[in-house]
């Protein structure tokens, strides 16, 4: 499970996350937090893609620079710039051939992602884009998925499917949202950022 | 304010931000050629000279042709953003305008893009007295025709003309002993290469997305092919130096002396270290991306450089095999490139101090 110790982070000289301790014991949370107040941060953080100032990230006795651990970790987010030169289909292989697992034709099947295999991603819609980053987050079957705004710019039928997915994800499942879905379920374990930061 | 003001404005502004992004690299460049600047500036207006002249041979219409060409494709294409006002294009779509105004707006900004080197070829093409000299030396006319071609493909094309630009001179360079072509035919030809890649993109066909991409260093390529403007230009830039070593040395029948020669590996290391610019800001770009990557930073750093220093001793064997240089340039160039990249790394826009010192001490050292 992921541990957060004394974990502070500040961008510019303006303290986003400062001083933070949290034993994420629980198997799903929805972090919940006004703009600008972290959540993202904090998954950056928990993903291991950005390093605290200070403080450690530990994912049962392991830091989360680990290869071991990495391997284990999905993330989705619109902060992470994905290659703008490589098509969806080239940077999945990528992907798979990173994580020696195979390519994914259910789960683009089931995201109806198919036709947008050869376009470049640089080319991608909103929520093209949003389905290429949760299809990288959830091709190796990691056992941590941390998602940030995962329902965001869905169509319907793509949003149903990953509620669905989401709902029967047997590891630990970390999402930062505003949307109903999420804060209104009581599978997830509501977790303010705001008192989290206090 | 009026269409044609306000896009010139526009192409003033974004041109405004464009230098003082460089600012970085104009320093250094004026820095590293203060005395040499001037002649550069006008060696392509020297060119033209040696284009013009039908007496020139085939393998050095080539090669001047081409460096002309490479110029001002690299000159109009950094500019295109501000030429067509990509930023605003929505917002000017928002304003009806003919398509005639837009195109003669594009064009005449265009000109003022190209300066000299779209506009100088066409008045020495009107200065040919008359028409029985016209079509003796047509070829010329021709050359200013496929100047106005490329000024056209660098901006309307977002995809870089492989086939005429890269492929079309290597092809005539390996030729030119086999096959002679007179300079009214090259250029004839070189017009339809151009017209035929301008009309059907033959080299669009191979798609980017059949290129296998399962290791980092794929990944790397394809972002190479994808965005090549700037390898081109440092590329351009090292052809250009050797060219002018070797023409110096073959005008002065001597080889350079040893001091000389340090003193050019430090240039050429400056020139292929700052390769390394490309790489940070790849890494810069795409950092939560690379980061999420199994692999460690260490072993893509090395996997980015090792092409580099490649180059290096590539260009090392071409300076002691045919330009005459001692054998150290084999072993120093490499290292002083290596030099570069680390200090581009550690110190950015400083990166040159370190290996300017080692060089100096070196060069006094001979």
């Amino acid at each position: 499970m992921l541990n957060l110790i004394k974990v502070t982070k500040s961008y510019q000289q303006k303290v986003v996350l400062n001083d933070i301790s949290f034993n994420f014991k629980q198997q799903r949370y929805c972090i919940v937090g006004p703009n600008g107040s972290g959540k993202t941060t904090l998954l950056m953080l928990a993903a291991g893609l950005e390093k605290p100032d200070s403080g450690v990230v530990m994912y049962s006795e392991a830091a989360v620079h680990n290869e071991e651990v990495k391997k284990n970790i999905g993330v989705s987010s619109d902060r992470i710039v994905l290659p703008q030169f490589l098509t969806a289909k080239q940077l999945l292989e990528f992907h798979c051939s990173q994580h020696q697992c195979p390519y994914p034709h259910e789960y683009i099947e089931k995201l109806n992602f198919n036709v947008q295999l050869t376009t470049l991603v640089s080319a991608l819609s909103l929520g093209n884009l949003k389905k290429i980053s949760l299809l990288l987050a959830i091709s190796h079957h990691p056992c941590h998925l941390l998602l940030d705004e995962p329902t965001t710019g869905l169509d319907k039928q793509s949003r149903v499917w990953l509620l669905n997915f989401l709902a029967e994800f047997s590891g630990q499942l970390i999402v930062t949202s505003h949307e109903e879905c999420f804060v209104n379920n009581a599978d997830f374990h509501q977790l303010s950022i705001v008192d989290l930061v206090e | 304010m009026n269409y044609i003001k306000l896009r010139w404005q526009i192409y003033q502004d974004e041109l405004k931000q464009l230098i003082a992004s460089m600012g970085q690299l104009l320093t250094f460049v004026t820095l590293m050629l203060y005395l040499a600047l001037p002649i550069m500036l006008l060696m392509p207006l020297v060119w033209l000279s040696i284009i013009a002249d039908i007496q020139t041979s085939q393998q050095d219409r080539v090669l001047y042709q081409w460096s002309y060409f490479i110029l001002l494709f690299c000159l109009i294409r950094i500019q295109r953003k501000a030429i067509l006002a990509s930023k605003f294009q929505h917002f000017l779509a928002c304003y009806s305008q003919t398509k005639i105004m837009k195109a003669a707006t594009t064009c005449l900004i265009s000109l003022v893009a190209g300066n000299l080197l779209i506009l100088a070829p066409l008045l020495l093409s009107f200065y040919i007295p008359n028409w029985q000299v016209f079509w003796q030396q047509i070829h010329f006319p021709l050359f200013a025709i496929l100047t106005w071609f490329i000024a056209y493909v660098a901006i309307n094309y977002v995809r870089f003309p492989w086939l005429f630009l890269i492929f079309t001179p290597i092809g005539l360079l390996l030729l030119s002993n086999e096959v002679t072509v007179t300079a009214h035919w090259l250029n004839v030809i070189v017009l339809l290469v151009m017209v035929l890649e301008i009309l059907f993109q033959p080299l669009a066909k191979i798609k980017l997305f059949s290129l296998s991409t399962k290791y980092y260093w794929q990944v790397r390529l394809v972002a190479l092919i994808s965005y090549p403007a700037n390898a081109i230009i440092r590329i351009f830039m090292l052809v250009a130096l050797l060219s002018l070593l070797a023409y110096v040395q073959q005008q002065m029948s001597q080889v350079a002396e040893a001091y000389l020669q340090v003193m050019f590996c430090w240039l050429l290391a400056l020139l292929l270290g700052s390769f390394q610019f490309d790489n940070e800001a790849f890494y810069q770009q795409y950092e939560l991306f690379l980061a999420s990557l199994l692999s460690s930073s260490t072993s893509r750093y090395i996997t980015d450089t090792l092409p580099i220093l490649f180059l290096a001793v590539l260009v090392g064997m071409v300076l002691q095999m045919k330009l005459g240089f001692y054998a150290f340039s084999l072993v120093l160039l490499p290292i002083g490139t290596l030099l570069t990249i680390i200090t581009t790394r550690k110190y950015q826009r400083n990166f040159f101090i370190v290996p300017s010192i080692f060089f100096i001490a070196l060069a006094m050292l001979v």
